[in-house]
């Protein structure tokens, strides 16, 4: 799990000239130019970068608008799988909560 | 493999089993490190967590019950029959003869034997572990199952010895020695885990073996019949090992 | 002075410019000059680099550099001993003079596999037809060049037993038809189909037992300039008498198992990825296990008309 603190009022980003985005097949695979790693997103992890590169935001400004890219309520994607996958995506360096502004 | 469709629903559906793996431990990113020689397959990571205690009772056919309640041994070692009866009632899951692989299935009980026997057929005293076993040790889930426990000959007559020279009650079924015999309990203390991917050969198959392993060839079952959709604990996990070893 | 096939020159010829380093070869992308003083070295060049492309002279800076030679100046002489030197320290095992030829191999493998940034590199063998390339990754010992072997058979172009050479621009696999390298039992299996004119003298003694060469055929050397896109990657597993399997793979999944392969994507980074990434996009994969040659070319043969190479 991510290290750090995370609270609601934590603002999320994802740098887009750290990462390279592409398409292959249903999934997005992503180059992480600083750390050289190399992943795989779905649909969910996917919608999060895309949200947070977009502008930073805290999960809660954040969470409808991946609800939307997603196409699902929130029924069908608990709060707890997209704050998982934040801590995830955190976890590997993808996204990061923003200094000074929790 | 699933295939492809055009149908909303079916895209919608797709995501649904995708996060309810994702609940149940499937991480929604795979990473290659830079410094990895290969790729940690997320599929065969998730974890199953069951937090009761539970038991699974065995009989010699392979029938297999699932519950909670007690069962406690007698002073010769043999398991209480009213208590027997008792968890096969209150039972959360059954399954039916010839679910649990053989190595699991407890001897047939000693029956009480009849005067009139004249019954002359001896069973082959067939082994099917060691028939099914492949070169490398491991066993196909389906060749555990295809055994078999056979069913149970109801064709009685009520009359007072069976076809297998065994006295019968006035129900008909054989009259064990120890009416308690023919069970084998297995019990999975509060918190059980186990990670299904650690028994999942490099070859693509499963290799189940001790406790875990019967909880898990019961899981596969489960799974294989209702899918995501069941309520057995983990089954979300399994669908997704399922699912990368192409079963 | 124009390249022209190593076989017209003489023996003699080719052993002096052997000796001074003035023996350039020009195979596919990689001009090499070669360098050593054995005459086991000599006779394998003309052996089985016979048809391909040098010059006896010194007229440009090589994209390799190997010298085959003592690892110090006592093994020069007493209890003689060589090593490949590529111009870069690299961790080579001393052989005697009558391995010459697999440490020149070696240092050419080395050369590649660690100094060549102009392509994404990968272990695997790729053989082509005129429409495009089968890719097989493989491990060391995991039966590629014997599949890429077999392939030739059936009217493949060898492109490589040991890389795949991805272009970062647009995304072709380039040919680099070194000699087959082959090892224990895989000798006399090719020498079988392919015939023992084909097969370099076997190599006894080496730190991974037997080795010899399937040469590579004219065809193959002239048309190393002609690079194709993969259309079939497969990653083949060998278990003696096993079932023949095969499963298709996503395309990330076969991502995910060439980056490991890749000998400088780390290296590279963003060109790898991306080159790597539309090279997977275009060509279907597949995990392939079998038992025996025939069935490994049986598999391939069938996926590649699927796949309509």
């Amino acid at each position: 799990m991510a290290a750090g603190p995370y609270s609601e009022r934590t603002v999320w980003a994802a740098n887009k000239e750290d990462t390279l985005l592409q398409s292959l097949d249903d999934v997005t695979v992503a180059f992480h130019k600083t750390s050289g790693d190399t992943h795989i997103l779905n649909f969910l992890s996917t919608a999060i970068i895309n949200v947070l590169t977009e502008g930073a935001e805290t999960f809660s400004s954040a969470r409808p608008k991946i609800l939307s890219k997603i196409q699902m309520s929130s029924e069908d994607c608990s709060d707890a799988i997209i704050v998982a996958t934040f801590l995830e995506l955190d976890d590997v360096g993808l996204i990061s909560p923003q200094a000074g502004r929790q | 493999m699933t295939q492809k469709s055009n149908d909303p629903n079916s895209f919608l559906e797709k995501r649904r089993q995708i996060l309810k793996l994702g609940a149940a431990g499937m991480p929604m990113v795979l990473t290659l490190r830079a410094s990895a020689q290969q790729a940690v397959i997320s599929q065969l990571r998730c974890a199953i967590t069951v937090p009761d205690s539970f038991k699974i009772l065995v009989d010699d056919t392979g029938a297999v019950w699932v519950g909670s309640d007690k069962i406690d041994e007698d002073k010769n070692g043999n398991l209480k029959p009213k208590q027997i009866k008792k968890f096969k009632e209150n039972a959360n899951f059954v399954f039916p003869e010839g679910s649990a692989p053989v190595v699991y299935r407890p001897d047939e009980c000693e029956y009480e034997t009849c005067d009139d026997d004249d019954d002359d057929d001896d069973d082959d005293d067939f082994d099917l572990l060691s028939h099914l076993s492949s070169d490398d040790g491991t066993y196909s889930l389906n060749d555990y199952l295809a055994g078999g426990g056979g069913k149970k000959d109801d064709s009685h007559d009520h009359n007072q010895c069976d076809d297998d020279g065994h006295s019968m009650d006035e129900h008909g079924h054989s009259i064990p020695t120890n009416s308690g015999c023919g069970y084998a309990c297995y019990e999975y203390s509060k918190n059980y885990a186990v990670t299904p991917g650690e028994f999942v050969t490099e070859g693509g198959s499963w290799n189940l073996t001790g406790d875990d392993g019967l909880y898990l060839s019961l899981a596969i079952l489960y799974a294989e019949e209702n899918g995501n959709d069941g309520v057995w604990p983990g089954v979300s996990c399994i669908v997704s090992v399922l699912n990368y070893i192409g079963q | 002075m124009e390249f022209q096939s190593l076989s017209v020159f003489s023996p003699k010829k080719v052993r002096d410019a052997l000796r001074q380093g003035r023996l350039e070869m020009a195979l596919g992308p990689f001009s090499m000059r070669l360098q050593g003083a054995d005459k086991s070295l000599t006779s394998f060049l003309l052996d089985v680099y016979r048809d391909a492309p040098v010059r006896l002279c010194l007229e440009d800076v090589t994209d390799v550099t190997i010298h085959v030679r003592a690892p110090n100046f006592l093994r020069k002489y007493i209890r003689r001993q060589v090593i490949p030197d590529p111009g870069f320290i690299v961790p080579a095992v001393p052989l005697p003079p009558t391995l010459a030829p697999l440490a020149l191999e070696m240092g050419l493998n080395l050369s590649v596999a660690l100094k060549c940034c102009r392509f994404t590199t990968f272990h695997a063998a790729v053989v082509g037809s005129d429409k495009g390339c089968i890719l097989i990754s493989a491990n060391s010992g995991g039966g590629k060049s014997t599949l890429a072997s077999a392939l030739m058979e059936e009217g493949y172009r060898l492109f490589s037993d040991e890389f795949g050479l991805l272009d970062h621009g647009n995304t072709v696999l380039h040919p680099y038809p070194r000699p087959v390298s082959l090892k224990g039992q895989s000798i006399q299996i090719v020498k079988n189909f392919a015939g023992v004119e084909w097969m370099s003298k076997t190599l006894s003694g080496t730190p991974k037992g037997d080795i010899a060469y399937r040469r590579a055929r004219a065809s193959d050397i002239a048309s190393a300039n002609q690079p194709l896109p993969a259309k079939l990657i497969l990653f083949p597993s060998f278990q003696e008498g096993a079932t023949s399997t095969t499963k298709e793979i996503s395309k990330p999944e076969a991502l995910m198992k060439l980056i490991p392969s890749s000998t400088n994507y780390h290296l590279l980074g963003e060109p790898a990825f991306t080159s790597l990434v539309r090279m997977v996009s275009g060509a279907r994969a597949y995990e392939i296990t079998y038992g025996s040659t025939a069935e490994s070319l049986r598999i391939t043969t069938e996926l590649a008309e699927g796949t309509d190479l």
